[in-house]
């Protein structure tokens, strides 16, 4: 292994293609003991030490002393006074482990058990085996369709304590109502969707719902959540954790508090603070990684660029800056380009998905497809969800409502018709719909208005990914066999 | 020149006179028993260890200043000035103990030379004395900070910044402190910029820069690589820089710490006497307490500062910024607490030019373009760096070098009257791996010159 530690504190690591031949077989700690990989870029692979990681490896039991002489013998370069001076100060005055009082030993232990029928992947064991034996709270990063899903229910049924599980959406607290179920023996009367009535002990419920108030403006169930005594707090999609939760979030006392999410990046740059909120990244796998195991289906990732008509080039020239986002998204001629891509996959299962409702709804109109908003009512989105999972509809357009927590685990074409401006969250999101395993190779299109303001949006969006190890294969319209 | 030449140029007078000093009994007639009595007093280890810690009584500090200096000729000048003879005596008395001679053969003029096998064992008499002296440790102190070659790659980025941005000055001439600041940011190592009141002696623009930069600036300068146009803009002349860049790494190193000890040595007379201490002292971690003390003699004061802050400020910590000697603390790190000559260091302080080791891996430098828009550079190449400076910006100085190219960075090249294509092939043949699709895409457009948002937009 060659590392090259970076002035701003970044380490570039390169793995050697045979580990057994490293002569530091015997060192008693590990990179990811205390930094965390943040970028893929072969062959290089971009570390950040952080103060969370050194604290839990302070916890452990390791002192700065390990960290900085494993630094001294793989370091290809000056050690930074900076990171020298930080992995000093983040290890030092840690207290040991052990020494928090565990209230929660008073709590009564649920009767569950993992479904004897169901086994867990590789990836999967260890990332529960990663969240059990670490201290508090953690974070769980797996990539969309890796199955967040199934490794909180295992945790959940390993702690067997009870369990307050804050999810983005009602389909999604379904989601996982019906999968607790079918993965576990847990009696059908301790798990349920909070009904504003009782609290069972494995709550299900949204993070709208802990942050609705009175008019007099206290929290309707914030209290009776904190009554709960809850062992566990689950946070799915938690990069999601809206800002002004994070203080609310706090309040709800567990002794364990579990992050899951795909894409912990968020453009107001306070992924930090989730971290302090929940706690460190304890497990992360990369989906190039996935799927090389053959987990995930690998993906082509290919933008469109899509000149404006001559009518709309002017008056997208002539408009102000804040409505050329609109007219660039809504482009006429994508809907070509959807119409071929349609053609071209036909059989099988697409989801074209996008920003501006009016615009996807004369998509859906003329393609004669259903469409889902956030005006759709609830019932209507779960029965549509059921048919195309069950195969009756191939096709489907989404809002922004299918973001994020939406399994709908058959779908491996994805249209991207326009987006949140330069969101990455939101790419790597919409990727994550196509990623599950179906067999066939997932196609992801990104749909761009050629020399626009999309095109500098596209951009950025695709950043996240990029250092994920994917890769974008830009298509000119002209290319495109369209007669 | 060893002893037996000396004895040998020396005059029937001469030898008597170190006879009788040595207290030898032999006849004082003969030249042939005169040199062999004394050559083999002196030959006795014993005996010369006798000798010198007599000398060191009768001479005092002036004598391990002359006994340890890096050259072993001296003319007559440079002796009574060392040896602070204010008449012909004290240099009479040297003569007739037997350490230092007068010869005329070998050079055409007279010099004063110290016969090779003396000034060695002087050098062990001093060595074993300080190393009963100095205070060592065992373990590796906690905190280490060794910024080996960090000082030319550093002088690298102060180029290329200088080159590819519009750098203005003040009236006073010194570069503002935004650019100053940007610079820090780029730089392997950042220094504090807020500056004491008091400074000067130190080189040509220390009142404007801290020490480091100061000194990398100045020794620009001074080689012509900075041009300060009269009207307040600082620019580079690109021969000089071309024929820096074509320096081996460890002699620019090198050339800038000579540079060094010309700048310090005025406000610091002894500053060769207490790096050679150093050298001889430091070869594992020593506490710099015990070595300041060794060196006290050697240092003074200097205006506003104090005889520690000239041993702590001006050469531990410049020589830390040279990669001669890495500091070590183990908690708190006001003030370089251990420090221990590198093996760089060594090279630089013992090789000159034409010996230095060469560093095979900076030949063979590459990169790698990634699909996000950086370039990574896997070993320094000076020369390579500053043609892709010429369309990208360095994002992060360290180990690596990571360029970012953006739409500005190749307008701005563009502008600046580069050539697009031929950076584009050196990318290409350079590079470890094809440049990405995405990438290449992109620089097929901008190379257009034409701004993705500009064309509808006018």
């Amino acid at each position: 292994m060659l590392l090259y530690p970076q002035a701003d504190g970044t380490l570039y690591v390169k793995h050697s293609q045979s580990k057994a031949s490293s002569r530091h077989v015997e060192d008693s700690i590990c990179l990811d003991d205390f930094a965390q990989p943040i970028q893929f870029m072969e062959p290089f692979t971009v570390y950040e030490v952080t103060p969370l990681r050194l604290r839990s490896a302070a916890m452990r039991g390791r002192s700065a002393r390990d960290v900085l002489t494993y630094l001294r013998a793989y370091a290809q370069g000056p050690i930074p006074a900076t990171l020298q001076r930080r992995i000093v100060e983040s290890m030092s005055n840690c207290p040991a482990a052990g020494t928090k009082p565990q209230r929660q030993d008073l709590l009564p232990a649920l009767d569950i058990h993992l479904s004897s029928q169901r086994s867990l992947r590789d990836y999967q064991v260890a990332a529960v085996d990663a969240f059990i034996t670490s201290q508090g709270g953690g974070i769980v990063v797996l990539p969309c369709g890796a199955g967040k899903t199934v490794v909180g229910t295992a945790i959940l049924a390993k702690l067997a304590l009870p369990t307050l599980i804050l999810v983005p959406n009602e389909a999604a607290a379904a989601q996982w109502l019906a999968h607790i179920r079918t993965w576990t023996d847990v009696a059908e009367t301790s798990v349920g969707i909070d009904n504003g009535r009782t609290i069972k002990p494995i709550t299900i419920t949204t993070y709208q719902r802990l942050t609705a108030r009175r008019r007099s403006g206290e929290f309707h169930h914030l209290a009776r959540y904190r009554e709960g005594a809850f062992g566990l707090v689950i946070y799915d999609e938690v990069h999601l954790l809206p800002a002004k939760l994070f203080r609310l979030a706090s309040q709800l006392e567990a002794k364990r508090k579990l992050g899951l999410t795909a894409t912990l990046v968020r453009e107001d740059g306070r992924a930090m603070d989730v971290l302090t909120l929940v706690g460190p990244i304890v497990f992360q796998a990369h989906s190039v990684d996935l799927s090389k195991q053959g987990h995930l289906s690998p993906v082509v990732c290919k933008e469109i660029r899509i000149p404006l008509s001559d009518l709309d080039r002017e008056r997208y020239a002539r408009a102000l800056p804040k409505h050329r986002h609109r007219i660039a998204a809504d482009n006429e001629r994508k809907f070509n380009v959807i119409r071929w891509l349609c053609a071209k996959h036909a059989g099988e299962r697409i989801l074209i998905m996008g920003h501006y409702t009016a615009f996807l709804q004369a998509i859906a109109t003329r393609l004669g497809v259903p469409m889902l908003s956030g005006s759709t009512p609830h019932q209507t989105r779960l029965e549509t969800y059921r048919r195309f999972r069950g195969g009756e509809i191939s096709m489907l357009v989404l809002s922004r409502i299918a973001n994020v927590a939406v399994d709908l685990p058959n779908a491996n074409v994805a249209i991207q018709v326009s987006g949140l401006f330069g969101s990455r969250q939101e790419e790597a999101q919409r990727l994550g719909r196509i990623l599950r395993p179906s067999g066939d190779p997932a196609r992801f299109y990104s749909l761009v208005t050629a020399n626009s303001i999309e095109e500098q949006h596209g951009l950025h969006r695709q950043k996240y990914l990029i250092e994920q190890g994917y890769t974008y294969e830009i298509v000119a319209y002209e290319e495109l066999a369209l007669n | 020149m060893r002893l037996a030449e000396c004895l040998n140029h020396a005059s029937v007078k001469t030898l008597r006179d170190i006879a009788v000093y040595q207290k030898l009994e032999c006849a004082m007639y003969s030249k042939l028993d005169l040199m062999e009595n004394i050559l083999l007093n002196m030959r006795s280890n014993h005996q010369l260890e006798h000798l010198i810690s007599a000398w060191c009584e009768d001479w005092g500090e002036s004598f391990r200043r002359l006994a340890l200096h890096s050259r072993t000729k001296f003319s007559k000048e440079e002796v009574r000035g060392l040896l602070r003879d204010t008449d012909q005596n004290a240099l009479h008395k040297a003569l007739s103990q037997g350490w230092l001679y007068a010869n005329s053969i070998a050079e055409k003029r007279l010099v004063y030379v110290i016969p090779d096998e003396i000034r060695r064992a002087i050098q062990t008499h001093f060595r074993s004395q300080w190393m009963a002296e100095r205070i060592c440790r065992d373990d590796e102190p906690l905190l280490q900070y060794d910024e080996q070659m960090a000082m030319v790659q550093d002088m690298d980025t102060l180029l290329n910044y200088v080159a590819n941005h519009d750098v203005r000055l003040t009236i006073g001439g010194a570069m503002y402190k935004k650019n100053v600041q940007q610079l820090m940011e780029l730089f392997e190592v950042a220094e504090d910029l807020a500056l004491p009141e008091w400074r000067f002696g130190y080189g040509r623009r220390v009142y404007d820069y801290p020490d480091r930069l100061a000194l990398m600036y100045d020794f620009g300068f001074d080689h012509d690589m900075f041009i300060e146009t009269p009207e307040c803009q600082l620019q580079i002349s690109q021969s000089a820089v071309d024929e820096w860049r074509a320096t081996p790494r460890k002699v620019q190193l090198q050339r800038m710490y000579h540079y060094y000890l010309r700048i310090y040595r005025r406000p610091i007379p002894r500053l060769r006497e207490v790096i050679e201490t150093i050298r001889m002292v430091a070869d594992e971690w020593v506490s710099s307490q015990s070595v300041f003390q060794i060196c006290q003699c050697h240092i003074e004061s200097f205006y506003y500062d104090t005889e520690w802050d000239v041993w702590e400020k001006r050469i531990l910590r410049m020589l830390q910024h040279l990669g001669i000697i890495r500091t070590g603390f183990d908690g708190d790190e006001k003030e370089p607490v251990w420090f221990q000559i590198t093996k760089l260091g060594q090279e630089l302080l013992t090789q000159d030019e034409a010996h230095l080791p060469d560093e095979q891996e900076y030949r063979q430098a590459s990169l790698i373009v990634q699909p996000n828009f950086e370039i990574v550079v896997t070993a320094q190449d000076s020369a390579l760096e500053a043609q892709i400076a010429q369309f990208a910006d360095l994002k992060s100085g360290g180990a690596m070098r990571i360029y970012r190219v953006l739409e500005k960075t190749v307008t701005r090249g563009l502008n600046a009257g580069h050539d697009f294509a031929k950076w584009r092939v050196l990318l290409a043949e350079r590079g470890m791996g094809p440049v990405p699709g995405n990438v290449d895409r992109m620089f097929d457009e901008w190379a257009k010159g034409i701004p993705t948002t500009g064309t509808l937009t006018s």
